[in-house]
């Protein structure tokens, strides 16, 4: 087991060189730079150009590229140009509201799709099955930020229930936190419950019909005991490695639903970021995303290595 | 969770046992979780009501001290970047609040005396002796010294030496400074390499922040002004907090400001924004969308700034197409600025086809008209001969030009002149911009028109030679070297007003679609809003404004 997981873990880092050129690279592919920006709209080119030079955006994007890695290696993800702030403070600021909304949208997540999928997926055709069907295609097919939007609407627009964005941190008032976080999780976490539902469904089902199965039943255990204790736990191992997986598409999703909801996050920071052309901030917050998917990635296998003695054998 | 991993060695027996764990103290939270959203059915924002009466029709009732402000921006504050001296739309607050010019443009371009209680010229023109008032301090208690003004000015020259990478619409006004003189704790004096017209322009924009705070300043832990609230945090991509400043220069007898708080929101769009003011969580915010605003226009909850340039479809007079004046003059006239105004702008604001405010001296009433006239618009392309062999390009900065692209399209299509619209990201549209770069067409938005005529043809990009229109004739410099020796408000000035208002008319460059105008919201509880002031920014008079209940 050690030997799988010190593969996995020598596979990462070569991702994470690769995703820093790339990131690196496309952000330098978009039109527009830092320089531009600071210098306003009616500045002329040698001004530009004087301050492109200030930032060493005239230098080789080699030249570049290589300042940025041996700062990142020295732990300096260098200042924000748009702030003025170190990066490293703004991703302190911006990390913990992220990691909120992304743990309690898994929590929804959980807390919807795998009830869902096991009362669908223990009666195949039944009346959840159907229930579970409509709800994917809602909760698939409506997207975060149009979600995100009607919620407002309905409880902070018209019926004044909950606050219409911000963020109070956890640890400083779960209560007041739990009030800022409901809305923005329940619609990151719907998408993701429907997919967990429909894994958890699918493997259920499949379990159901087998052999052991029906030896319990016909044991005369309980459906209840049968499909808790015997389905179920069968059932979970593809459904945890989806779950796993499922943490990276949240924070890929916390980059919309921030902006909806202005929760002072990663996705915001990022937004600003590109919006303001901040090249050092992009570039370390992409980083650090790429970084917590690898991560997330890596967890996933080893636990599915540890579930499935097949998996890593193989 | 590593650390675990390793110690137990983890059997598939044990996970699955862990996750049902997991699962199950996931429901438990989801319980308090559920349970304390359902207490929140209590904690209302204040609900917006359908206030029919408008916020400063009431200001003639007596102010109500105390309170805060709650207003709205969108995107992140910027301290690093020659903050307070160059304007950017996200500083709009913090130029607004805590700082203070010497002198500023209240309601024309005659200025008014804010910091000081002398501002003389010499009879030539080339020094200027300005007096600080008596007593007048920073909100951290040290006074205000002529050094102090005089860093603004040094900065806007060399902002390197000051750590900042920037640069300043009015530096080609401060280069004009060549010596700056402290007589003593309170006066000063200005020698200027050559008389200028416009140099009230300047310190009608030089806000006065104090040397010693500077470097906290660019951190965004400190800024220290004059002005009637006192900057108390900011918090990236949360809030920026004002508090009251009790020792205010300006309090007069009635103890202004009358609030005592403020506190800016940032937000991550106009649409976020927008949310929030309709759930009563906002009491104001400073340019909102016209398809958001126009739904309060009625219950008086809403105020247009005055107007401080022109939002406008730039040509570039080198292409081949667009080569023939009668060409553009076609253009023109083919744009329907009614429709703009109605339909785009939801009726905020008014049709015209000139840059100038009310409040400047090139402000022509006969210009306030639509100028719209296709039939004429068709018969001169028909003089011209005009034949396309391709369509213009159009560039517009994308998503918030889209529909002015498309309408002006829908104008131009129907004269018989083909465009194909090409919208752009913000950072790439600037950057075009920037290096003169657009080859047919494009739309955009131009200020500055509020300061005297001759800065706004000197300073912004579709006036000043070079241009982004690649414009330049004899009679248009002529115009603008006469004006750089005029005074502003004269009678001589007048007279290149009317020349180039009718330059603009008949050899056009630049087609003019509605004026830049602010639309503001206000909440249904602010009273004293609507007084603006011409600089900085056509800043609201947050002094005056009160709460109620």
């Amino acid at each position: 087991m050690a030997g799988y997981i010190v593969g996995r873990v020598l596979q990462a880092i070569p991702v994470l060189f690769l995703a820093s050129i790339a990131v690196f690279l496309v952000l330098r592919l978009v039109p527009g730079d830092p320089a531009t920006r600071l210098a306003g709209q009616d500045a002329t080119p040698a001004q530009v150009q004087e301050i492109r030079k200030e930032l060493g955006l005239t230098d080789p994007l080699p030249v570049q590229y290589g300042r940025w890695l041996d700062d990142l290696a020295h732990g300096n993800l260098g200042t924000s140009l748009s702030s003025g702030l170190p990066v490293s403070h703004l991703l302190a600021l911006s990390f913990p509201p992220t990691l909120e909304l992304a743990v309690a949208s898994y929590i929804i997540a959980l807390l919807i799709g795998i009830p869902l999928g096991v009362l669908a997926g223990a009666r195949p055709r039944g009346a959840w099955d159907w229930v579970l069907s409509v709800y994917s295609v809602f909760a698939l097919g409506v997207p975060h930020f149009m979600s995100g939007i009607l919620l407002l609407l309905v409880f902070t627009v018209w019926l004044h229930w909950l606050p219409v964005g911000g963020q109070v941190a956890f640890t400083n008032s779960p209560l007041e936190s739990i009030k800022y976080l409901a809305l923005p999780s329940l619609a990151l976490g719907a998408g993701v419950a429907a997919v967990l539902a429909r894994y958890t469904r699918t493997a259920l089902a499949d379990v159901m019909d087998m052999d052991f199965i029906r030896t319990a039943r016909a044991k005369g255990l309980e459906p209840r005991v049968v499909v808790i204790r015997h389905a179920l736990r069968n059932a979970l191992v593809p459904v945890i490695t989806i779950s796993a997986l499922q943490i990276g598409g949240l924070l890929a999703g916390a980059i919309v639903i921030e902006q909806v909801f202005t929760r002072p996050g990663l996705g915001r920071l990022i937004i600003n970021a590109i919006n303001t052309r901040d090249y050092l901030v992009i570039q370390s917050t992409l980083v650090i995303f790429v970084a917590i998917f690898v991560v997330v990635n890596l967890l996933a296998d080893i636990a599915y290595g540890l579930a499935d003695p097949r998996v890593r054998r193989s | 969770m590593n650390g675990r991993f390793a110690a137990n060695r983890l059997t598939r027996r044990k996970l699955l046992a862990g996750s049902g764990m997991t699962l199950a103290g996931a429901t438990a939270l989801s319980i308090v979780g559920c349970g304390g959203s359902d207490n929140n059915n209590t904690q209302s924002g204040s609900p917006t009501s359908s206030a029919s009466k408008s916020a400063s029709a009431s200001a003639s009732a007596a102010p109500k001290k105390g309170g805060t402000l709650t207003a709205a921006q969108t995107g992140d504050s910027s301290f690093n970047t020659g903050y307070p001296f160059s304007g950017i739309a996200e500083n709009t607050y913090t130029q607004d609040i805590p700082v203070e010019p010497l002198i500023r443009y209240a309601d024309s371009l005659k200025p008014t005396n804010v910091l000081v209680d002398q501002f003389e010229y010499s009879a030539d023109g080339k020094s200027l002796t300005a007096r600080l008032l008596p007593n007048l301090k920073f909100h951290n208690g040290q006074p205000v010294t002529p050094d102090d003004v005089f860093m603004g000015v040094e900065l806007i020259n060399d902002p390197a030496k000051f750590g900042i990478k920037a640069a300043f619409q009015m530096a080609f006004l401060a280069k004009n400074v060549t010596n700056m003189t402290a007589v003593d704790d309170r006066t000063m004096t200005f020698q200027f390499a050559q008389s200028l017209p416009n140099m009230n322009d300047f310190f009608a924009q030089l806000p006065v922040t104090q040397r010693a705070a500077f470097d906290n300043l660019k951190a965004g832990k400190d800024v220290q002004g004059t002005g009637p609230f006192k900057f108390v945090s900011w918090t990236p991509n949360v809030s920026i907090n004002f508090d009251r400043n009790p020792d205010w220069h300006g309090a007069g007898t009635d103890g202004q400001p009358y609030l005592d708080h403020i506190v800016v929101k940032e937000f991550a769009d106009s649409q976020s924004e927008a949310l929030a003011y309709q759930a009563g969580d906002i009491d104001l915010v400073l340019g909102a969308d016209p398809t958001t605003a126009v739904t309060y226009k009625d219950k008086g909850l809403t105020s247009v700034a005055p107007k401080s340039g022109l939002t406008y479809c730039g040509m570039n007079v080198t292409n081949a197409a667009l080569k023939d004046p009668r060409v553009r003059q076609a253009l023109f006239l083919a744009v329907d600025r009614q429709r703009f105004v109605t339909e785009l702008r939801n009726g905020f604001g008014n049709v015209t086809v000139q840059p100038w405010p009310k409040s400047s001296p090139a402000f022509d009433p006969a210009l306030e008209s639509a100028h719209y006239d296709p039939e004429k618009a068709k018969s001169l392309l028909s003089e011209a001969g005009f034949t396309q062999d391709k369509p213009l390009p159009l560039n517009s900065r994308s998503p918030d030009y889209d529909n002015y692209a498309a309408l002006l399209k829908q104008n131009f299509d129907a004269i018989g002149v083909k465009v194909d619209i090409v919208p752009m990201e913000a950072g790439a549209f600037t950057a075009l911009l920037q290096k003169r770069g657009f080859e047919g067409l494009w739309a955009t938005t131009h200020a500055y028109s509020d300061l005297a005529p001759i800065t706004n043809l000197e300073v912004t990009f579709p006036y000043r030679i070079p241009n982004i229109s690649y414009y330049d004739t004899p009679q248009y410099e002529a115009i603008i070297n006469a004006l750089k020796a005029l005074d502003p408000l004269s009678d001589e000035a007048k007279v290149q007003y009317k020349a180039f208002n009718q330059l603009y008319l008949n050899d056009p460059w630049m087609i003019p679609m509605f004026p830049a105008t602010r639309i503001d919201l206000i909440g249904s509880k602010v009273r004293g809003y609507g007084e603006y002031f011409v600089t900085p920014g056509e800043s609201p008079n947050f002094a005056k404004i009160w709460k109620t209940g």
